[in-house]
């Protein structure tokens, strides 16, 4: 692990562990930004998107020992892409199977990569994929919504779907980590 | 499973990683990455890419928003309980790890025998538990069960690694916590099935005998 702030985050939770209410808010004041995008892209909604930076990291802070390892930014934008599935089931009755909520932190993440990243690169890379790659993908990710119906909403084989999203994810990591070795 | 299909494997790994899948696919899903060196390669490729994709939204936050965001957060955090209060509550847990793992296992029934097949050609040792099944390989374990009951809304599963005798989870350098998933309020119950993998490193247990135990807790 090459990135300092992935350190960073990782001496301030032990901090926050501790109850050192200023680790947490320096923890705060680097992630906000993180998870009201998030909330706000997900759910369109400024006030509910508060609610849950408030609901996220005050979650954190009773129950720091939620994160245990690995890279702090990718598992917080998890906790709170998954308290936002939360609210938008809860704003519609889904005949649909229910979406499977992933395990923040369950595998070892890309630290390096993750630790030098910010938006704009994101953004940049999300925007070099071809459209036919990035619409399922942030479907998926924001809306919230399942590979099936993903399929029904575009009209395109579910089969297609996944290859296209496979196919996306691996262009998205090239772009990523070309980005941050640049 | 042949190339064509394992090719079918990979592509809903990614859709995994994603994290797009209907419950019980994802389970599925869980269950087959665990057991398959290809397949959870894949995944740990992909998913810090698509972890990424929060970074995307830019939306601004002007500066008086984020004053008063921060303030109610610290008012609320002002009026949690101390450190040492949380710090007396943890001797619990173990115990509670230990209740649970006596009474566990007699929640679920035999997960779908089907899925299970691809585990098993993969050379796991199957164990039956009452109502459950595990499979073994000297790096991984996985947990297959269906017909989880309902939690109440804010709370998962996670299931644990415990060494022989031992009422608190095992440490290693792998994870003390070797998964969990949120119950689907929605679910139709009966469909309902996951699969817990160990990210533990089994050789820290003696004699590689361990207890797997489940608990619900609250999520974050």
């Amino acid at each position: 692990m090459k990135g300092g702030p992935v350190q960073d985050a990782g001496r301030l939770m032990a901090r926050v562990r501790e109850r050192d209410t200023a680790a947490f808010e320096a923890l705060y004041e680097t992630h906000q930004r993180l998870v009201y995008g998030v909330a706000m892209r997900m759910l369109d909604d400024a006030s509910a998107a508060e609610d849950v930076v408030q609901s996220v990291f005050l979650a954190l802070w009773n129950r720091p020992d939620s994160f245990r390892e690995g890279n702090f930014t990718a598992w917080i934008g998890r906790v709170a892409r998954n308290r936002c599935l939360d609210i938008l089931r809860a704003r519609k009755v889904r005949n649909e199977d229910a979406m499977a909520v992933d395990v923040a932190g369950d595998c070892a993440l890309d630290d390096e990569i993750f630790a030098r990243l910010d938006g704009d690169r994101v953004r940049a890379a999300l925007a070099s994929l071809p459209e036919e790659q990035r619409k399922p993908i942030e479907m998926g990710f924001f809306e919230g919504v399942t590979h099936d119906e993903i399929a029904r909403r575009t009209g395109i084989p579910l089969g297609t779907i996944k290859t296209r999203i496979r196919t996306g994810l691996h262009k998205l990591r090239d772009q990523l980590q070309g980005a941050v070795v640049r | 499973m042949n190339r064509a299909t394992h090719d079918e494997m990979l592509d809903l790994v990614a859709v995994h990683a994603l994290g797009a899948l209907p419950a019980g696919e994802a389970a599925y899903a869980s269950a087959h990455i665990a057991l398959c060196d290809e397949c959870r390669a894949e995944y740990e490729k992909l998913r810090p890419a698509a972890d990424a994709i929060a970074l995307e939204p830019d939306n601004i936050l002007h500066a008086r928003d984020c004053a008063r965001m921060k303030n109610r957060l610290m008012t609320a955090v002002r009026q949690t309980p101390s450190a040492n209060r949380i710090s007396r509550q943890m001797p619990t847990v173990g115990a509670l790890i230990a209740l649970a793992a006596a009474i566990v296992f007699g929640f679920f029934t035999i997960a779908d025998q089907r899925k299970m097949h691809d585990l098993e050609l993969a050379g796991a040792k199957t164990y039956a538990v009452a109502d459950g099944e595990i499979l073994k390989t000297p790096q991984r374990v996985v947990l297959v069960m269906r017909r989880l009951p309902p939690l109440a809304p804010g709370r998962t599963y996670q299931a644990w690694t415990l060494a022989p005798g031992a009422n608190a989870p095992v440490r290693g350098p792998g994870r003390r916590r070797c998964g969990q998933r949120r119950a689907g309020r929605r679910e139709p119950v009966a469909d309902d099935q996951a699969a817990l993998r160990s990210a533990a490193d089994l050789s820290a247990l003696s004699g590689a005998q361990f207890r797997l135990s489940l608990t619900t807790s609250p999520t974050v």
